[in-house]
Order: structure tokens, then C-alpha cells, then sequence
């Protein structure tokens, strides 16, 4: 996401007025609120009670695994699909009934769905023309959203002319130009390679920042929701697991199955017994302290992998901390960072990430303790079903 | 009659085989002459049997009885001839109008409908493809008889009896039914090939479901609607037994005329000169209709 | 989306409107093939396979049918043999005109029957060819080459030559390259193409319309004489019997070309 990262169809465009931040296009985003929305087909729930509020102005992104419900629910919001129960509110108005063309929301195909029977001028003109804007304004439009996506030269092409990173931003362009008060993008840099969708994530949101529209965003790359977002709603069979800022969702995940999804961790399950100041799990026969509470008792514990350090076999933990015997079984060196594969005395496995400069004299084959505090432990209810989303 | 059965795309797009794109050239086909050879023994049988005939029909157009322009003359000046020629143009204009209309709904439902109804509207649309012109056309002649089944239903509900049979509405409707699959076929490879998510993109733009269709479906459909078209308007220029079994003598069309001048009359320059015309005109919307096509094809081909 | 709409209701009405309207015709024939009284009358008041009898036992329509069949199937090898070579050239050739002479391959699709019958007609008048079984072969071979060159050069188009190299440097011949490695892959082009060919023979009917004799007549050729000049109901068997022919031959084939491809 360097300057390294840009691609070579990026032709650095002379931004109009860069640094003011202000947009022809600007406008006010809208609130969106979902409560208990459904969408069943048959017996099953694509969508289940799914309740949710994106406040104006706000990047919300819906990340989850392929089929947990994120296209449907954008599409419920759209007006393509109709929900079986709930309610959709934008600006406090019920818009279930109305139809998807007078939502007046800008919405980014995955594949762009541009036209291929039209230029990109009159592409980008067609919103325009169904709201009756004449002529000299459509032509304004047009160049306001061609300069913001930096195409400004590229009007009188047609959609097959240009290369898959313009097409993209040719829809983007179209879908701000008669200012929506919302922007809804389904998975809008999914068929692009690597380094083209670093920039345009950079472009996506610069272009929300000058907006002020409210984005709602569905993508199942993790990373390119911790780049965009301001809130994430964690998708998984058809359910919000949680709803958090990046750094909410990372350090306190509601479920195991978030903790999964985002980042990466170790997990140490068990029998959790309440304490006075917290719980106490089973884990390889030693009792491993956490402050969190649950219901039930089958528990599992996770720990990021920074917050782990690697000991001697003979240290003995500080109070506040907990320990578990390991035997390091590999070793990823990441320049910035090294990795260490674990293998706890019950065969399961653990994670452990030293920064460079950090870095213990720690071999393959060491046997070794693994300390960490008891604060850095999140207590969640065991859930059976996560391995098989993960493995 | 193999002029009913028209139109390469439509051949191509029945055919049940499996093509596999990307032709893998390989150098292998040093100075490719060799391969030309083979082409000789067809291009001999269609130079005797088929290119010699046609220049036959000419020049006999042009020297029977006499040398001159003279049938093109009596063509052109007899207003019986001219009308027949306008009969023959307004009968194939409807026939192509009447295909067009029923077809589109047609086709385009074969492009939503699931896998089990498309097959069995497929099916419908290729049963009557295969089944013989001679055969179809008589079915015809019997459903139209003025005490036919067409007339016993509508008498059922209180209508008619309409006469059907020896009426230019009778050829309209058996030649509708003849030539549809070449409606709907070329419409069909078209239709299913459009983007099905431009339609919601139009909608979020704002654009009501009508105006969505007619502003970027219809567009993109044109290149199937004007290869059906054209090859349901040339087939039905040319179509001889429909209109001689379900048609009035007194209204024949130019390939009626054709044969009784020959057939009948003997005259092989007038018959001649009536079918150099009838080439004429078909060569001539071909040619309209392939330029309106390829400038279609350079904006909508991807 | 999903909600009802009156414009999907009459839609697919339509459809079904149409689709009836598209074979309820063609199935017509088939009851009234079995009719009990001498007439064309539809539905048939009684039953009978009198009409069946009366085709088997009827010299012309028998000869009639055996003309078509010889005809068909004459063309069909002809027209098969000349259009796989054809299209093999027209694939591989390197030479000018290459696009004259396929234009001239389909060319016979696009002329207007009748125009074609009666210059056909006065050739056959020179030839002597008038009511001659080599008459009836060529003038359906050229009818039928277009429609025998468009699948095969299809699947030509989609064959990997490569896999001809790779025949050769295990050591097979020209020859025994074509048979057993290019032949075997095309042949679901070929066996539509071979498909096209019968059927264009045996539907056609303008052209033999001219150059039939009273000696010689096909069967399309003496169903259209039936249908001018009697209303006696064995033509709707002959139909009757066309349609299942047909209708099992293109399933058969449809089914084969299927399996074929499956395979590839
Ligand atoms: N029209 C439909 N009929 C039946 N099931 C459907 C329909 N549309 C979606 N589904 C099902 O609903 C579930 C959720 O689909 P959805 O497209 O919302 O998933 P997604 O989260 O967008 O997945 P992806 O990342 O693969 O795009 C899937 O299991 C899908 O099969
Ligand atoms: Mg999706």
C-alpha cells in the first residue's frame, strides 16, 4: 500500500483540488437501520434476523465466509431482493415497498455491470438521464465524476476499452454522480489482481472521505476490511457474529468463530470454573487464568499471537501471568517479524509473533514455556462447529 | 425445400455438437495449398448444379425469346406483376413483424426460465425446426379448412367462421409457425449472452423496470433481432409451397408466378427475369441487413 | 423481484400460447392419420389403420418412400464425403479466395427455392437428368453442402491441431492420422452435418417439384400432388410416418452427439 503498490494503468491524475478534500459530488450520507431482517428461500435462511445500524457518513463493511449472507443483505438494502421479515429504515423512512429505482442508492457490481452498449460518458450519464437533469448539468456531472476517479480523459470509450481497473472505477463513477446518500459495493475489487486492488482500496477510500457518503461494503478479504473500514459486521450463516471497529473485533472478539475469522490466534480449549476475579480454565491439566466470565462451562481461550512470549523451560511465570509447556515445531522468518509454530503437551497447536529486534534465541525443537498475561486472555464459549468453517 | 431451413448462425446455434473455442494453429500447415485441393470436388458440384442453373436463369432472362431487356420491360410495366411483387413484400414484412413479436417474449423467457423449462421450450421451438416443410404445411391445410379445428374453437366460443384457407391471413399464420425457430433461435443466442446484472445495475440508477428494459436490454438484443429477422424476411420472400397449398391463386406471390410462368406458360424468360428480380431483392436486404449488423456488432461485441 | 408481476403473468402465457402453437400442429396429423372415414376431417368421428394398409399397399406412395429413402441416403454420403472435405480445406488452406469459395459453399441457403428449381430445371432439360435418380442426388447434395460445411468446419475450428503432430511423431501416416485421431474427434460435427443432409433431402420438396417424372417421384413431391388433388387421408399417414422418422433420427442423433462430447 506503498507508493510501490500503484499500478501501471494509475495514470497519477493532477488532482483537481487536492488537500481541501472537497468534492462537486459531496453531499450528506444517509442512516441505514436493519432490525431483525430475514430473508429465507424455503426452509433455508440466507439472511437471518439480522439487525444493524450504519450511521451517516459511516464505511461499514460486511465481511464474512462465501455464502453467510453479505450479497443478499446488500441486495435486501438495494431493492433487489425483498426481505421475508424485519424492517429497513433509511433516515428514519420504511423503505421496504419502495422499488429498487427510486432508493436513489449508488450501488458497484462485482463485475461492474457496466453498459457495454454505451460509452463511459453516457454510461455515467444514464443515472442522470433517468432523473431528467439537462444537458450542460449532465456534462458537469460527468466531469466532476470522471475527475474523481481520475478518468477523465476516457469519457468517449467504451467499457470493453478499458482495462479491468478503470471498468471499476468507470462503476464507481456511475454510481456517485447524481450524489446518493448511500453507496452499496458487492466484493468491487474481487476480479482484480493484487497490487491494482491495494491502490484502488487507497482510491475507495479517498473517495468516501470526499464524499461524506455513507459506504456499505461487502468483501470476505479481512484485510481489505481492516484497510477501509470505520465499523465491520462479521457475516456467518446468514447472522451477524459482531459488529466493532477493526480494533474492537481484534482484541475483543464476541466469538470464537470472529476471533478466527479476523487475524490469527491460538486457541486453548476447556472446563471453565468461575474465580473471584474472573475464570479458570482447564488447559493440559494446569488451570489458566482469564478475567472474562461465560455462561456454561465449555470454554476456549484466545490469545493473539503478539501477545505470547517464548521462555526458558525452567522460568517461572510472574503473578498475573499464565504459562504452558510448548515444543516449537517451526519457524517463519517475515523480515519485520518472526513466526513460531507451537506445539502444546495435548498435541494442539499454538502461535507465536516476535517482533524483529525482540526476537528470543529460540530453535526448532526447543522446549520451551509460552507466558503470557491473564488479561491478554479472551474468554469465549467453545464453539464445535468453527473448526470445520477454518479446516 | 432447403431455402426454409435458412440461415448458417441458425444451423450452427441448433446443432447439438460441443465446439471448443481457441483454434490451436500450428505451424505444421507449411504453404497450405495442398489443403485447397480439397475444397475442388464441392466447388464442381456446386459449380454445375448450382452456380450453372443460376446463370442459366439469367441469361435466359436476358435472351429468351429474344435477346434484350424485354421481359424485365413486361415485368416492370404489367401492374399485375408489380402488385404481386408488393403482395410478396407486405406478406414477408408480416410474417417477419408477427415472428418478431411472438418470439421476443418467447426467448427472453427461455433466458430466465430454470434449466427444465428452457429445455422443454427448446424442445418445442426444434420439434417444428425438424419436421418436414411438406408436412407442416399440410397440417396447416387441414387446421384452416373453413370447417377446420381453428373454426370449430372459435365457433365454440361464438366467433366466425372466418375463411382462413385460400386467404393471405392463412399463409401469414402457417408461415409464421414455419419460421419462427428462426426467430427465436438467433434471439435466444443473443439474449442469453446479456450480462443478467446490467438490469438491476439500471434499476439502482434509478431507472423504472420498463425503462430498464427498453434502455439497455432492447439495445443489446438487436443483433439477434436483426439476424432473425432477416433470415425469417429472405425465406419468406422465396417461400413457394405455404403460399401455393394455403394461399389463393388469385394472390400469389412472385415464387408462385415463377413456377406457373415456367411451369405452366413455358416462358423461361419471363420466369426467368422474375426470378433474377426475386435474387435481386434477397441479395439486397442481405446486404442492408449485414452492414446494420456489423456496425450493431462493433458496439456491442465485448 | 420475486413479488408478482402482470407483466411475467402475460409473459409466460404467452409462452405457452406459442409453444402449444409451435407443435399442436404438427401432433394434428397424427390422430387424424387413424381416422375411420375416407375424409380429412378433423377430429376423426371413428377409427381405423385402413389408411396405413392402404400406404404399404399403394405401389406409388411405396415407391414414392423408397425413392426418398435412396435419395436421402445417397445424399447424405455424398453430401458428407464432399462438405468434411470441403471444410477441411476451408480450415487449413492458405490460399486466396479461401472466402469466395466458403461464400459460395452457403450460398445455396440463401437463394429463393424456386429460382433454384427452375434453373436446375432447364440444366436437367439439357442433361436429360429430368426424373433420374443421379438428378434427385445432386440437386439435394448442393442443397445440402451449406448445411454439412457449417458443422464440421465448427468442429474443425475447435480441434487442436496439435494433436495431429503428436500422431505423426508416433509414427502414423497422413491417412491413418485423419482416420484415427481427427475423424474420431470431429465426428459429432460430422454426424450433424450427415443429420442435415437426410433431412434436407428428404424434406425437400421445389426443386423436385421440377425434376420429377411420373416415373419418379419423392415421397415430399407426391404428398404435395395428394394434397392439390385428393382428400384421401393416406397422406396423413405418410406425414404421420415422416414425423416419427424424423423426430427418432434427431433424438438419436442428439443423443449420440451428447455422449460424444461427454466423452471429449
Ligand atoms: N435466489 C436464491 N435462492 C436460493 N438460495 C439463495 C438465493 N440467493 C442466495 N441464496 C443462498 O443464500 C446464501 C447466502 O448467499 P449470498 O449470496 O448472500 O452469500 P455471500 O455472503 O454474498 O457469499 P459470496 O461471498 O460467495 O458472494 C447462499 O447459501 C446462497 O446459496
Ligand atoms: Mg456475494
Amino acid at each position: 500500500m506503498s507508493s510501490s503498490a500503484i499500478s501501471p494503468d494509475a495514470r497519477p491524475a493532477p488532482a483537481p483540488d487536492a488537500g481541501s478534500g472537497r468534492n462537486d459530488l459531496a453531499g450528506r450520507g444517509a442512516r441505514i437501520e436493519l432490525t431483525g431482517l430475514s430473508r429465507r428461500y424455503g426452509d433455508f435462511a440466507a439472511v437471518d434476523d439480522i439487525s444493524l445500524v450504519v450511521e451517516p457518513g459511516e464505511f461499514m463493511t460486511l465481511l464474512g465466509p462465501s455464502g453467510s449472507g453479505k450479497t443478499t443483505t446488500l441486495n435486501i438494502i438495494a431493492g433487489f431482493v425483498s426481505p421475508t421479515a424485519g424492517s429497513l429504515k433509511v433516515d428514519g423512512a420504511a423503505i421496504e415497498s419502495t422499488p429498487a429505482h427510486k432508493r436513489d442508492m449508488g450501488v458497484v457490481f462485482q463485475h461492474y455491470a457496466l453498459f457495454p452498449h454505451l460509452t463511459v460518458a453516457e454510461n455515467i450519464a444514464y443515472p442522470l438521464k433517468r432523473r431528467g437533469i439537462g444537458k450542460a448539468r449532465r456534462a458537469e456531472l460527468i466531469r466532476a465524476a470522471l475527475d474523481t476517479v481520475h478518468l477523465g480523459e476516457y469519457g468517449h470509450r467504451y467499457p470493453r476499452e478499458l482495462s479491468g481497473g478503470q471498468q471499476q472505477r468507470v462503476a464507481v463513477a456511475r454510481a456517485i454522480v447524481y450524489g446518493p446518500r448511500v453507496l452499496l459495493m458487492d466484493e468491487p475489487l474481487g476480479a482484480l489482481d493484487k497490487k491494482l486492488r491495494d491502490w484502488l482500496q487507497l482510491e475507495i477510500k479517498r473517495i468516501h472521505a470526499e464524499l461524506g457518503t455513507t459506504f456499505v461494503y461487502v468483501t470476505h478479504d479481512q484485510e481489505e476490511a481492516l484497510v477501509l473500514s470505520d465499523r465491520i459486521a462479521v457475516f456467518n450463516h446468514g447472522r451477524i457474529e459482531q459488529v466493532g471497529a477493526a480494533s474492537e473485533l481484534y482484541e475483543r472478539p464476541a466469538t470464537l468463530f470472529v476471533a478466527k475469522f479476523l487475524g490469527e490466534s491460538t486457541v486453548l480449549r476447556g472446563e471453565a470454573t468461575r474465580t473471584g476475579d474472573g475464570s479458570a480454565v482447564g488447559v493440559c491439566a494446569r488451570a489458566i487464568h482469564t478475567p472474562g466470565r461465560i455462561e456454561g462451562s465449555r470454554a476456549a481461550i484466545v490469545v493473539r499471537p503478539e501477545r505470547l512470549a517464548v521462555r526458558p523451560r525452567d522460568h517461572r511465570p510472574e503473578p498475573g501471568w499464565n504459562a504452558l509447556p510448548a515444543t516449537v515445531t517451526g519457524e517463519i522468518y517475515l523480515g519485520s517479524s518472526r513466526k513460531l509454530e507451537l506445539a502444546l503437551p495435548d498435541g494442539s497447536p499454538a502461535l507465536v509473533r516476535e517482533q524483529a529486534g525482540m526476537l528470543s534465541d529460540t530453535r526448532e525443537g526447543d522446549e520451551v514455556t509460552l507466558t503470557w498475561r491473564a488479561g491478554d486472555s479472551v474468554l469465549l464459549p467453545d464453539d464445535p462447529d468453527v473448526e470445520a468453517v477454518f479446516t | 425445400m432447403v431455402l426454409d431451413q435458412l440461415s448458417g448462425d441458425v444451423s450452427g446455434a441448433a446443432r447439438p455438437a460441443a465446439d471448443a473455442p481457441s483454434p490451436a494453429r500450428t505451424a505444421s500447415d507449411a504453404g497450405g495449398r495442398r489443403p485447397a485441393l480439397l475444397i475442388l470436388p464441392a466447388l464442381i458440384a456446386l459449380a454445375a448444379f448450382f452456380l450453372y442453373p443460376l446463370a442459366l436463369v439469367a441469361w435466359n432472362a436476358f435472351t429468351d425469346p429474344t435477346p434484350g431487356l424485354g421481359n424485365f420491360v413486361w415485368f416492370f410495366s404489367e401492374p399485375a406483376n408489380l402488385a404481386t411483387l408488393g403482395r410478396t413484400f407486405t406478406t414477408a414484412l408480416w410474417v417477419t413483424a408477427v415472428s418478431l413479436l411472438l418470439s421476443y417474449p418467447y426467448a427472453y423467457a427461455m433466458t430466465v426460465a430454470g434449466p427444465r423449462v428452457r429445455g422443454l421450450l427448446m424442445m418445442l421451438v426444434l420439434l417444428p425446426f425438424w419436421t418436414s416443410l411438406m408436412v407442416r404445411t399440410f397440417a396447416w391445410v387441414i387446421l384452416l379448412q373453413d370447417t377446420g379445428v381453428i373454426n370449430q374453437l372459435l365457433g365454440a366460443v361464438g366467433l366466425g367462421p372466418f375463411s382462413l384457407i385460400r386467404t393471405q391471413t392463412g399463409v401469414i399464420i402457417g408461415m409464421v409457425q414455419l419460421l419462427m425457430p428462426f426467430m427465436v433461435l438467433p434471439l435466444y443466442a443473443v439474449m442469453s449472452g446479456i450480462d443478467g446484472r446490467l438490469l438491476p445495475a439500471a434499476r439502482s440508477l434509478g431507472a423504472r423496470p420498463a425503462t430498464a428494459f427498453v434502455t439497455v436490454y432492447m439495445p443489446l438484443s438487436l443483433p439477434g433481432v436483426s439476424a432473425g429477422c432477416l433470415t425469417v424476411f429472405i425465406s419468406a420472400l422465396g417461400f413457394y409451397i405455404t403460399p401455393a397449398l394455403l394461399g389463393s391463386p388469385t394472390d400469389a406471390l412472385i415464387s408462385q408466378q415463377i413456377f406457373t410462368q415456367v411451369n405452366g406458360l413455358l416462358k423461361w424468360g419471363r420466369g426467368g427475369a422474375m426470378g433474377v428480380v426475386l435474387l435481386g431483392l434477397t441479395l439486397v436486404m442481405i446486404a442492408l441487413l449485414a452492414v446494420s449488423l456489423r456496425r450493431a456488432g462493433r458496439r456491442v461485441s465485448r | 423481484m420475486r413479488t408478482f408481476s402482470w407483466g411475467r403473468a402475460l409473459m409466460w402465457a404467452l409462452c405457452a400460447l406459442v409453444g402449444a402453437w409451435l407443435v399442436v400442429p404438427v401432433l394434428v396429423v397424427i390422430p387424424l392419420s387413424f381416422t375411420g372415414k375416407p375424409s380429412l376431417k378433423f377430429p376423426p368421428d371413428s377409427w381405423s389403420t385402413r389408411w396405413y394398409a392402404n400406404f404399404f399397399g399403394d405401389t406409388a406412395w411405396m415407391s414414392a418412400l423408397w425413392t426418398s429413402l435412396q435419395v436421402a441416403l445417397l445424399v447424405t454420403v455424398v453430401a458428407t464425403a464432399l462438405g468434411t472435405a470441403a471444410a477441411l480445406g476451408l480450415t487449413r488452406a492458405r490460399v486466396r479466395g479461401l472466402g469466395a469459395a466458403q461464400g459460395t459453399m452457403l450460398a445455396p441457403m440463401i437463394v429463393p427455392g424456386v429460382v433454384l428449381a427452375i434453373g436446375t430445371y432447364s440444366v436437367f432439360l439439357k442433361l436429360q437428368l429430368v426424373g433420374s435418380l443421379a438428378g434427385f442426388v445432386m440437386a439435394h447434395t448442393v442443397l445440402a453442402l451449406p448445411f454439412v460445411v457449417i458443422p464440421i468446419t465448427a468442429s474443425l475450428r475447435g480441434f487442436d491441431r496439435r494433436l495431429e503432430s503428436a500422431a505423426a511423431s508416433l509414427g502414423a501416416g497422413g491417412w491413418t492420422t485423419f482416420r484415427t485421431v481427427t475423424l474420431p474427434l470431429v465426428a459429432p460435427g460430422v454426424a450433424s452435418g450427415a443429420l442435415f443432409a437426410f433431412v434436407t433431402s428428404f424434406d425437400e420438396v421445389v426443386v423436385s417439384l421440377f425434376i420429377q417424372s411420373p416415373y419418379l417421384q419423392t415421397l415430399p413431391v407426391k404428398m404435395y400432388a395428394s394434397v392439390t388433388r385428393e382428400t384421401d387421408p393416406t397422406i396423413a399417414a405418410a406425414a404421420s410416418m415422416i414425423i416419427v422418422l424424423t423426430t427418432t433420427l434427431v433424438f438419436a442423433a442428439t443423443f449420440f452427439v451428447a455422449r460424444r462430447s461427454r466423452v471429449k
